[in-house]
């Protein structure tokens, strides 16, 4: 008997996949990314009547087609990868759209639990389902559940473990289509089976449909086999040209139209709807949040309020944590490991208290803004703000699809990267791509503030709104040049709006939980081990008076110091502080807090070593230079080739000395 | 007509899309097709919005000038 079973979840976008996940594995989930390419991959685990269930949530997609990379991935796995049983999760206030996967997935051969998910939603609308009949209809087993609620869960989970040790075997239903369909099906599985004999690479019925459907990775593959001579290719011109004559369609279209017809035959005998739906409200409050003149003023509100609540909340919570770490900590250590030689007592204080802790004290900032971005994504605002900007990014080259990526790279410009995968025009995607590390991520949120806090404690929130701003008209100036450049068309550009909801605060709260936790642990052990070296550079050669004039890190620093003095920045710590931010950029603050030691706060520190001209420099040269080593790697894979990664650095070192040096300047003459 | 050009509240019939393999098989799997029957909810200024099978779908100009339409008996 198994003793542990791998589920893979499938589903369409929006139907609550990442709830289920949640509500049932809680915390419990580790993020990677799929082999070979860049999606995301989350894997949560939980256990069941004495059995390790291992849930793999695939991409969320409307189809099987091999037009995305989320598409392909899904696919893949469902084709190659190992697992015991497919949960394919269904948005029931849209079943019949959401049938159209399950067909296909049938197409496919497989023969998925369905859960039937946001079922609390529809009570009280007049609305009954039936689960019994949907069961019957497709050969499969379903359940009803409400990953918000927590209701259905063990039902599901006994359901997945009574698939997948093989007690019982789904019969599964075949999806019919109409005979136009039927008949090419089954001539292209016919000649197939004759050309292939006894080992074709995929189920033969699906293998037709997809070539029917032109699906360009499957259609290679049929011509590696066989040759693009082969009569088969004769057969499906001669389909198409038929359905053409037939149903004024193409082919691909015509397919997904019958897929479409079946699955909401389906869904209307599994549905009792009530008579006459009622003007929805939602749907006035989209015209009020997508329209231009109405929308754009709320954007800049809601990002507004999202600024005050991570200062208002975060500012007060850091300086718990900086007490503990600049302070508390300290001071027991000098109490309880006096025994120790001094130098290891330096390298605890000086090193990795100071330099972990200057990063840790940020970590309620980023918890709060993590927080907030992930309530705005699953209230339904954030898809309202790719549709709102479409069009005014259509006029820098770009489209609404580059909104999401460049939204995400206020969290972190990595993922924001890969999130330019889900874009279809390669020029668009590349210019999406170079602009990213000018949307200021939360690595960089600590530099402002502790900069802030030491020089414009009152006006704290307005530099920093102005530093997010700056990097973003930059990068749509850089957007508009390389489009210019490239001569990039339009990207086509269409996303679903997926209901209004309160956000789901425990899910929310997860989420945040696993992100954080993602943040402490780089800060343990990335940060940790920059710390370290920096504490060696600083304390090297013996003798020398810790980060002192001699040491090996002032030597370094002064090499580049002649570069800095137009931005005001005349001493040699600040600079190494920018060297070794280019590892992770929130290690500009470790770095200064390890160099300036832990005998006095940082806050202090800079105060005294910037002046609020210099400081107001820093802070800008920081937004714009150089991308972290990460989102460098990150760009590399992306784009295949270093050049870009090379072109991306050598523009941000320009541009952020330039207005570096405008700030400087401009700054002593205004304040 | 282009679905660009269609007034709120109107119920269309889509007649032909425009543009590559790619745009047409995309709009295809969320029920986007020759043949299918669409409601507009929002014209311009700013994305359309348009319904399809109870889902909700803004649109962008350059797409909305792709979709040929007509209005739906």
């Amino acid at each position: 008997m198994k003793t542990v079973v791998r589920v893979a979840l499938a589903g369409n976008p929006n139907v609550g996949k990442t709830a289920v996940m949640n509500a049932l594995a809680g915390t419990n989930e580790k993020i990677g990314n799929w082999p070979g390419v860049t999606v995301q991959k989350k894997v949560g685990s939980y256990s069941f009547r004495g059995i390790r269930i291992e849930l793999v949530d695939l991409p969320g997609i409307y189809s099987l087609t091999s037009y995305s990379i989320e598409e392909k991935v899904a696919r893949n796995f469902l084709l190659k990868g190992s697992y015991d049983v497919v949960l394919d999760i269904l948005d029931v206030t849209l079943l019949g759209r959401n049938l159209y996967l399950t067909l296909e997935l049938l197409d496919m051969g497989i023969k998925p639990v369905i859960a039937l998910n946001k079922v609390d939603e529809l009570e009280g609308a007049g609305y009954t389902v039936d689960g019994e009949a949907l069961s019957a209809l497709l050969g499969l087993p379903v359940v009803m559940v409400s990953a918000v609620k927590g209701r259905g869960l063990d039902e599901l989970s006994e359901e997945l473990l009574r698939v997948a040790m093989g007690d019982t075997q789904p019969p599964g239903f075949t999806p019919v289509y109409s005979k136009d369909l039927e008949n090419a099906v089954a001539l292209i599985s016919m000649k197939l089976e004759d050309a292939l004999g006894e080992k074709p690479p995929f189920a033969l019925r699906w293998f037709a449909i997809k070539l029917l459907e032109k699906d360009p990775e499957v259609t290679e593959e049929a011509k590696r086999l066989l040759g693009s001579t082969h009569p088969i290719f004769k057969e499906l011109s001669k389909v198409e040209e038929l359905v053409k004559e037939r149903h004024r369609c193409d082919l691909p279209s015509f397919i997904a139209r019958e897929r479409f017809n079946l699955a909401s035959r389906i869904a209307k005998q599994a549905i009792k709807s009530p008579a006459r739906e009622k003007e929805r409200l939602s749907d006035k409050v989209d015209v009020f949040v997508t329209s231009p003149f109405t929308g754009i003023p709320l954007f800049f509100a809601v990002m507004w309020l999202v600024f005050k609540l991570t200062f208002g909340v975060g500012t007060p919570a850091g300086d718990v944590v900086d007490f503990v770490f600049s302070q508390f900590l300290p001071e027991l250590a000098e109490k309880h490991l006096s025994f120790l030689p001094g130098w290891l007592i330096s390298l605890v204080n000086d090193g990795v208290l100071a330099g972990v802790g200057a990063v840790m004290v940020f970590l309620p900032l980023l918890g709060i803004l993590y927080f907030v971005m992930s309530v705005l994504e699953d209230t339904g605002y954030m898809a309202r703000t790719a549709a709102l900007w479409d069009n005014f990014m259509r006029m820098f080259g770009l489209s609404g699809a580059s909104v999401i990526p460049m939204i995400l790279g206020f969290g972190c410009n990595v993922p924001a990267v890969y999130a330019t995968r889900a874009m279809r025009s390669s020029k668009h995607k590349l210019i999406t791509t170079m602009i990213i590390p000018w949307m200021s991520c939360s690595a960089r949120l600590p530099v402002y503030v502790l900069f802030v806090s030491a020089f414009f404690p009152k006006k704290g929130e307005l530099v920093v709104f102005s530093l997010y701003m700056t990097g973003v008209f930059l990068a749509l100036f850089l957007g508009a040049v390389l489009s210019r450049f490239l001569g990039a068309g339009e990207e086509d550009f269409f996303i679903e709006l997926p209901p209004y909801k309160l956000p789901a605060w425990n899910i929310v709260l997860n989420q945040t939980w696993i992100e954080v936790r993602e943040f402490i642990y780089k800060a343990g052990t990335v940060i940790f081990a920059i710390s370290i070296l920096i504490w060696l550079m600083a304390s090297l050669p013996p003798g020398v008076e810790y980060a002192g004039e001699g040491s090996f890190i002032s030597s370094a620093g002064k090499v580049l110091v002649p570069l800095f003095s137009p931005l005001g920045i005349d001493s040699w710590k600040p600079v190494v502080a920018l060297m070794f931010g280019a590892l992770a950029k929130e290690v500009v603050v470790g770095t200064l807090g390890a160099l300036y030691g832990a005998q006095e706060s940082v806050v202090h520190a800079v105060k005294g070593a910037f002046s609020p001209e210099s400081a107001l420099a820093y802070i800008v040269f920081t937004l714009l230079y150089i991308p972290c080593v990460a989102t460098i790697a990150a760009i590399k894979q992306e784009t295949g080739t270093w050049r870009y990664p090379a072109l991306a650095v050598v523009i941000q070192l320009t541009t952020a000395w330039l207005v570096g040096f405008v700030v400087y300047q401009m700054a002593g003459v205004f304040l | 007509m282009t679905l660009a050009e269609a007034p709120a509240g109107a119920r269309l019939k889509v007649l032909r899309i425009a543009g590559g393999a790619g745009v047409r098989n995309r709009l295809a799997v969320i029920g986007i097709y020759p043949g299918a029957v669409l409601k507009v909810l929002k014209p311009p200024p700013g994305p359309m919005i348009v319904e399809i099978g109870g889902m909700r779908v803004a649109v962008g100009k350059g797409v909305a000038l792709k979709i040929e339409v007509e209005e739906a008996g």
